[in-house]
């Protein structure tokens, strides 16, 4: 193991445990080369400082019943259609619109169908786009 | 326990299902609000404001992501504008209390060590003070932010070597 990868195995177990494996190599570089075990003594350090500096920071004991009295001035709003509405409005205008045009010009209807398919499958998405940015 | 909330949801228990999501995630999305505000006080105000953004919202959970990771975005983008504006909504009951569970902004203990971590950039600054209050969870901080692990290990292996260089000018 090189420093570069002493040091990157170093960083990797101050953020989540390493395997076993990797841990002895980066221990037995640090033990032997001198600029690394600086680097290490330094990111222990460092570690620590942070740890302990971060605070233990949690909600007062009034958050829950503040949160309740505006939970019950706000109450929930419920859908006043059922949530698959939009798509099968969609669907049966597209399918109906391809049917009106396959009526009407009978000697195009592989390009008729085609495109409605098409097109019913861009529009979908780009739907379902707008709606998902809208929730 | 997120299936659990899907489960209350797809039978439109909305209140059950938000007093599961306020036992799981109301601490977390606190300190989440603590970092981007730095002011425990008002991230208290904004944490409230998430879940009544969230009550509203239950109806139209779609399941495309787990209600944890639906609820981290509505948070993060909650966060941001509340850090952003001047003119973030206020709320009665909290507004009134002068006193919070936790009055010290995030890293402020150490003032050498907040100075240091001052001097990042902005993306490192969150990703290290989120890992150190959120339990060092490096999957928990890449659900918050939306971001994955990786890009989060990269932010802190950065954020680490440039601390350490500021420790070291400074012995």
């Amino acid at each position: 193991m090189n420093c570069e990868h002493a040091r990157q195995a170093l960083l990797d177990s101050l953020d989540s445990p390493i395997p076993a494996e990797l841990d002895e190599a980066m221990r037995n570089h640090v033990g032997n080369c001198e600029a690394c075990r600086g680097f290490a003594e330094r990111q222990r350090a460092l570690d620590v400082r942070l740890t302990a500096a971060a605070p233990v920071v949690s909600l007062s004991s009034e958050f829950r019943s503040s949160l309740q009295a505006e939970l019950s001035d706000h109450p929930i709003p419920i859908p006043s259609w059922p949530e698959s509405l939009p798509d099968i409005a969609h669907l049966a205008g597209c399918a109906f619109a391809i049917l009106l045009l396959l009526v009407a010009l009978p000697q195009y209807s592989a390009a008729i169908l085609a495109a409605g398919m098409g097109f019913t499958l861009v529009t979908y998405f780009l739907q379902a786009v707008v709606r998902s940015s809208l929730t | 326990m997120d299936e659990n909330v899907q489960q209350l949801l797809r039978r439109k228990r909305y209140a059950e299902a938000l007093e599961e999501l306020l036992n799981r995630y109301e601490t977390k999305v606190f300190r989440m609000a603590v970092t981007f505000l730095k002011d425990p006080a008002r991230a208290e105000e904004v944490t409230q404001d998430i879940f009544l953004k969230l009550w509203q919202a239950l109806p139209y959970y779609d399941g495309r992501a787990s209600p944890g990771t639906w609820l981290y975005t509505i948070a993060r983008n909650t966060c941001l504008s509340a850090s952003r504006s001047d003119f973030y909504r206020k709320t009665v009951p909290l507004d009134s209390r002068k006193e919070c569970a936790a009055l010290r902004p995030a890293i402020q203990s150490d003032l050498e060590l907040e100075q240091s971590i001052n001097r990042l950039p902005e993306i490192q600054q969150v990703v290290i003070t989120l890992f150190y209050l959120q339990e060092k969870r490096v999957d928990e901080v890449a659900r918050m932010l939306g971001i994955p692990e990786g890009t989060v290990k990269s932010h802190l292996h950065r954020a680490r070597l440039a601390l350490g260089e500021m420790m070291k000018e400074a012995q």
